[in-house]
């Protein structure tokens, strides 16, 4: 088992070299069966570790030792427990899927190659990241799966905004990495590891972090969780990464690394366990972002942007989770989330397609005769994502929605708002793509058409996930009355802080009956404003309510850190490099270099070429070195 | 004794071949034994043997583990340099000294009697005279030779007057003996000053300051295949050798030679840095890198201790890659400018080859000590080991003139990206091609597995 | 043997030394101080009798016979390695007869290598 788990990440790793470095003059079709065909070895070869976890002992399989630096001690170490193995498991399977319909999406784009070695690459380090037995090997998946993003959301690289949404992924980033690594510094000084081996599975060193200071580490370690996850006030970064082309914004913005977050707060659920202060900070991070991302969602016209809020808001959805220590229910809605947000996705890219690039859902409608395939499996997803039994999002949001329940009341009340929020604006955007007369150009009508069937299995396939998937967590207190185990919760028990819900059976079904009721109060009202009175939705200039304007701009974010952060940084490096560089800095750099090439000068006049100069050196050389003797 | 055995008569078959017609054999054949040669060293790993030969040589941990490295070197070098040698019958002579030579290697880190090593020294430098002054049209190349053969013999005199005054002190060659008898008298006068002049000897064969001064001009001379055979293979093998007689017959005595050699390292680290950034010529400037280098290495010989052997051969390997990557890149692009070596000669490279801008790039950071290349962690285990022994002004002497080196390596990967108008393509064969990213991604691998050859223990 | 050896041990050979080069110095000088000394073109020409002197003696002269002279001294070393074999021939038996034809046996392959390179061929 032990070579089997080094074989995972390997798979895709191999992808990538051979996909960047031999694959000239090959068809695409090969590329693209080589590129997927890595995945798939990764996706066997993580089902059959999965099952080892089943009845298993979580192992660390340590591949090489990294750095030895005095008592620091680091050895890139693979961790195989029940959480690290279903991560794998979703994250080859959805990424298996988007890489089939990639061959089909990406068939005409020049840089086919290029983008098919990207996303061997990123698997290859969002595996690393899940893998890694430690902090630091975490953070190498980590700031490999950033770099990709990066290259990934630029990789149209002709179009100056793509480059601009990239760098924008890239620096926000970077400011949760540093929260990040001062979080790592501070575990490994109080800790003397960063292991979780040793930190959780072992319970040994964890003892030396408590009261503030491990309030201090697990906020820092959650700046880096924003980062990476979106959440306030990091999350501006993610709705411009849908710059990139749509599969990455399914695999990579959707279902896999921006999950990140969740899987490493879940990894330190007893770091997080040790102080109320983070664990609420959680929780207020998560509430503000679902509340924030469910109500710009509202007002957006662009069919990625709405999906990317919608991203936002249920990553916020499964912070309040973690921070209520419900860490197994954070990772069950990240993975019924991965499922059926993929196949929103993919969906979406199905529409782009046939649209001919077109992403504006004004410019949409009356599609469902004309893709079938890509309305009904659409239609699924936009019914999970709502929470309507008995598809995916229904077990682990209502599950979330308990635990809100139980101990917060203010809690749940927000959340069932931006759960409403979410039915609302999931429908809008699906009338007013799928209902109604067609509003685009003729050319774009004449051009409609169901997508190939390399795009449309793999949406098949998301479609019957999100669907089934759920079942995985069947609600505690009805399941045991009808027989039915919350599967994931007993396969997590030995790994996470566990935190069981007390509600009864009766009220489970009551809260159950409730939310469902006010989602389909909400879509029946998206029904009747978008498709019973057919209104449709307001051009830019034509938005007149302060409020609909303070949503349409996403509350002002980015202006506000133009205004505070990015205008004085531009200042105060402009006075450095009109005043301070050339002055100071450049001074004593030169000069440096000056006083180096006038030295090397004066040595030079011994080197001249002459025999009996070198014969004179290498004599006085061994004359110095017998009268040192004494 | 296999290694010895394959590593020889590998030369021979070499010459073998040619008298066979069988030319276009060479080339597997080599690759086939240096392969076997590892191979060699994989199997015998960890079993205990014996000293043979009359205690002449030991096949012990350090001994394999460096003609590992020397015959993965060799390989390399074969490997980059296979197209730069069409296949006529001058390069079966070529090919067969530099086995001969690195036989001598083999047999400089596995000596356990002083004989052995002076045999060793003069098989590493004999076949070296010839290769250095292999291009016999250019009188540059005849110089180069005449110079290294004319100091070389100064120096192997100097070095076997070192013997002859240790065997004086002590009345025996072997390292055993050895020992023992020089931790019985340390403080007589006439075994330092043998011990000295051995020192002399091997400074003056690797380039250590004040011994340097044949090294640009032997480098800059000698064919540039050449010269990244010399300043990799020959380098680690002299260095090596040098670490087995420190640590082992004569480490009772080391301690007091311990300021001589850090005033060695300190005065090669200055000259050579300092003579570097004032080159205009590629070749030269990587010659007096290759000195500095040497400085690294003699501080490495110095701290010893139980993660010495493994420091001095991660080193040693990794310069060895960034080095022989170097040279070979100088040479393609030299051959493709009528043999200019100006940093102007390597402008636009990055067009014209990105591979080969690639690669040099990855070199030139690795020498200069660059994370995530493998010559960061080299330099770093070989300062924190100085730091360690209470050396700290040599250490920040290293930094400082590390700093220096990044001037002058950076030079060129400035010139290799300064875009540059109407520059033809250069065309690699496959296996050269493959060679330089496999190289390149070695220099980067081995950053991350430096962990590896921390722990070595012999 | 004796590890603690002294410097004053090798003042013989220090002795020997200084004689050796006193010697030499002494007769060289006593030879210039001694000797008449008559010069003239006939006498310091390098043949007083025969035929005429043709150019320069130091010229550089063809290779070849350079190349002809390292093989014989090769060849003159190798026979070294035979003497202390010959020597010790019936002690070393049967096993010393076959190191002794593989030690030929590589020489061989050297020498027919460079005779096939050409080394001997004089045009």
């Amino acid at each position: 088992m032990e070579r089997l788990v080094t074989l995972i990440p390997l798979f895709p790793l191999a992808g990538f070299l051979y996909i960047t470095f031999l694959s000239k003059g090959l068809s695409r079709s090969f590329v693209g069966t080589v590129g997927a065909g890595a995945i798939l070895l990764s996706f066997v070869a993580s089902v059959l570790v999965f099952s080892t976890q089943l009845h298993g002992e979580p192992v660390v399989v340590k591949v090489f030792d990294w750095i030895t630096a005095g008592s620091f001690e680091v050895d890139f170490a693979f961790l195989v427990d029940p959480l690290s193995t279903i991560y794998l498991l979703f994250i080859t399977g959805v990424a298996f899927l988007i890489h089939v319909y990639s061959a089909g999406y990406m068939h005409d784009d020049e840089g086919f190659n290029r983008f098919f070695a990207y996303l061997n690459l990123f698997v290859f380090f969002m595996l690393i990241l899940v893998l890694g037995d430690s902090y630091l090997t975490m953070f190498v998946g980590w700031e490999g799966v950033g770099l990709c993003s990066y290259m990934l959301i630029g990789f149209w690289y002709k179009d100056m905004r793509n480059n601009d949404a990239a760098k924008k992924a890239f620096i926000v980033n970077r400011i949760g990495d540093l929260g990040f690594i001062l979080g790592m510094v501070l575990v490994f000084i109080y800790c003397g590891t960063l292991s979780f081996g040793e930190l959780y599975i072992m319970d040994t060193a964890i003892s030396g972090l408590h009261g503030e200071v491990a309030t201090a580490a697990a906020i820092l370690l959650f700046v880096g969780a924003m980062g990476k996850s979106a959440q306030i006030p990091l999350h501006t970064w993610l709705p411009d990464a849908m710059a990139g082309p749509t599969p990455v914004s399914a695999l990579i913005h959707a279902a896999t690394m921006v999950t990140a977050g969740i899987y490493m707060v879940a990894r330190s659920s007893q770091l997080f366990q040790m102080s109320e202060t983070a664990s609420a900070v959680v929780v207020i991070a998560g509430l503000l972002t679902s509340l924030l991302g469910a109500t710009i969602a509202l007002t957006q016209n662009d069919i990625k942007k709405v999906l990317a809020y919608s991203t936002v808001s249920q990553l916020g959805f499964m912070f309040v989770a973690l921070g209520m220590g419900a860490y197994t229910i954070a990772v069950f809605h990240v993975i019924t989330h991965a499922f059926f947000k993929a196949l929103l996705f993919l969906g979406s890219g199905s529409v782009i397609h046939a649209m001919g690039g077109e992403q504006d859902i004004r410019r949409m409608g009356g599609l469902k005769s004309h893709m079938p395939v890509t309305y009904w499996t659409f239609l699924i997803g936009t019914i999970a994502i709502c929470g309507i039994f008995p598809f995916a999002g229904f077990f682990s949001k209502d599950q979330i929605l308990a635990h809100a329940l139980e101990h917060n009341i203010p809690v749940f009340a927000l959340l069932m708002l931006a759960s409403m929020g979410t039915a609302f604006y999931m429908f809008r955007m699906f009338y007013l793509t799928f209902h109604g007369h067609f509003r685009g150009s003729h050319e774009q009508e004449h051009h409609l058409h169901e997508s190939p069937r390399v795009m449309t299995i793999p949406l098949v396939v998301l479609a019957v996930l999100s669907t089934v998937g759920g079942f995985i967590g069947f609600p505690h207190a009805i399941g045991e009355s009808i027989g039915i185990h919350h599967w994931l919760d007993h396969f997590l028990e030995n790994t996470v802080v566990m935190s069981y819900s007390t509600l009864s059976a009766g009220s489970e079904v009551i809260l159950a009956v409730v939310a469902m009721a006010a989602a389909a109060v909400m879509i029946w009202y998206a029904f009747s404003v978008y498709v019973k009175k057919g209104t449709r939705a307001l051009e830019d200039d034509e938005v007149e309510s302060q409020a609909h304007r303070l949503l349409a701009n996403k509350y002002w974010f980015d202006e506000l850190y133009d205004a505070t952060i990015r205008r004085p940084a531009d200042a105060l490096s402009g006075w450095l490099s009109r005043l301070v560089e050339p002055r100071m800095i450049d001074g004593a750099v030169e000069g440096s270099g000056r006083l180096t090439r006038w030295s090397g000068e004066a040595v030079r006049t011994i080197q001249n070429g002459s025999l009996t100069t070198y014969l004179l050196a290498i004599i006085a050389g061994v004359i110095l070195m017998l009268i040192w003797l004494n | 004794m296999k290694e010895l055995l394959i590593s020889s008569l590998l030369g021979i078959s070499v010459l073998l071949f040619d008298l066979l017609r069988l030319r276009r054999a060479i080339l597997p054949l080599v690759a086939a034994g240096l392969i076997a040669l590892v191979a060699v060293v994989v199997v015998d790993w960890g079993t205990a043997s014996n000293p043979f030969g009359n205690n002449m040589m030991l096949m012990d941990g350090y001994a394999l583990a460096s003609i590992g490295i020397l015959a993965l070197l060799t390989l390399f070098w074969f490997a980059i340099t296979s197209d730069s040698y069409p296949a006529q019958s001058r390069r079966t002579d070529l090919y067969a000294l530099v086995l001969f030579s690195m036989t001598g290697a083999v047999v400089l880190v596995s000596y356990t009697n002083l004989v052995m090593m002076f045999l060793g020294i003069e098989i590493l430098s004999i076949p070296l005279y010839v290769l250095v002054s292999s291009d016999r049209q250019n009188p540059l190349s005849n110089e180069a030779g005449f110079k290294y053969f004319f100091l070389g013999a100064v120096a192997s005199a100097i070095l076997l007057f070192g013997i002859a005054l240790v065997y004086g002190a002590t009345g025996t060659f072997d390292f055993t003996e050895l020992g023992a008898a020089v931790s019985a008298s340390t403080s007589n006068l006439m075994l330092k000053a043998g011990i000295a002049m051995m020192l002399a000897g091997f400074a003056f064969k690797v380039s250590a300051a004040p011994f340097h001064f044949w090294t640009p001009d032997v480098y800059q001379g000698s064919p540039t295949t050449v010269t990244a055979y010399m300043s990799s293979v020959v380098k680690a093998g002299a260095f090596l050798a040098l670490f087995r007689l420190c640590t082992g017959p004569f480490s009772a005595v080391m301690d007091g030679f311990t300021d001589m050699l850090a005033f060695l390292a300190a005065l090669t680290l200055v000259v050579s840095n300092l003579m570097a950034a004032v080159q205009t010529n590629v070749k030269r400037m990587l010659a007096f890198s290759s000195i500095s280098h040497a400085g690294f290495l003699l501080a490495g010989v110095m701290t010893g201790g139980e993660t010495g052997p493994g420091i001095l051969l991660y080193y040693s390997l990794t310069y060895g890659i960034a080095s022989i990557t170097s040279f070979a890149v100088l040479h393609v692009v030299s051959s493709y400018q009528n043999g200019a070596m100006e940093y102007d000669a390597f402008r636009g490279l990055v067009r014209r080859n990105p591979f080969l801008a690639g690669a040099m790039t990855i070199a030139l950071l690795s020498m200069a000590g660059i994370p995530p290349m493998a010559g960061f962690m080299a330099k770093y285990f070989i300062i924190s080991g100085i730091i360690s022994t209470d050396m700290v002004w040599l250490a920040v002497l290293m930094v400082l003139t590390s700093v220096v080196g990044m001037y002058y390596y950076l030079r060129v990967i400035i010139a290799m990206f300064t875009p540059v108008e109407n520059a033809g393509r250069i065309m690699l064969r496959g296996l050269q091609h493959y060679t330089y990213i496999l190289l390149s991604l070695l220099m980067i691998i081995l950053f991350f597995a430096s962990g590896f050859f921390e722990v070595l223990n012999f | 043997m004796n590890t603690t050896a002294h410097l004053w041990d090798y003042l013989p050979i220090l002795i020997m030394a200084i004689v050796a080069l006193g010697f030499v110095i002494t007769v060289m000088a006593l030879t210039h101080a001694v000797g008449p000394r008559r010069k003239n073109a006939v006498k310091d020409d390098p043949f007083e009798c025969g035929i005429p002197v043709q150019g320069n003696a130091r010229t550089p002269f063809s290779i070849k016979y350079f190349l002809v002279a390292i093989l014989f001294v090769l060849f003159d070393v190798e026979v070294i390695f035979m003497y202390p074999w010959a020597v010790n021939f019936r002690e070393l038996g049967v096993f010393g007869l076959w190191e002794m034809f593989a030690f030929m046996g590589l020489m061989i392959i050297g020498l027919v290598y460079i005779i096939r390179r050409g080394a001997l061929k004089w045009e």
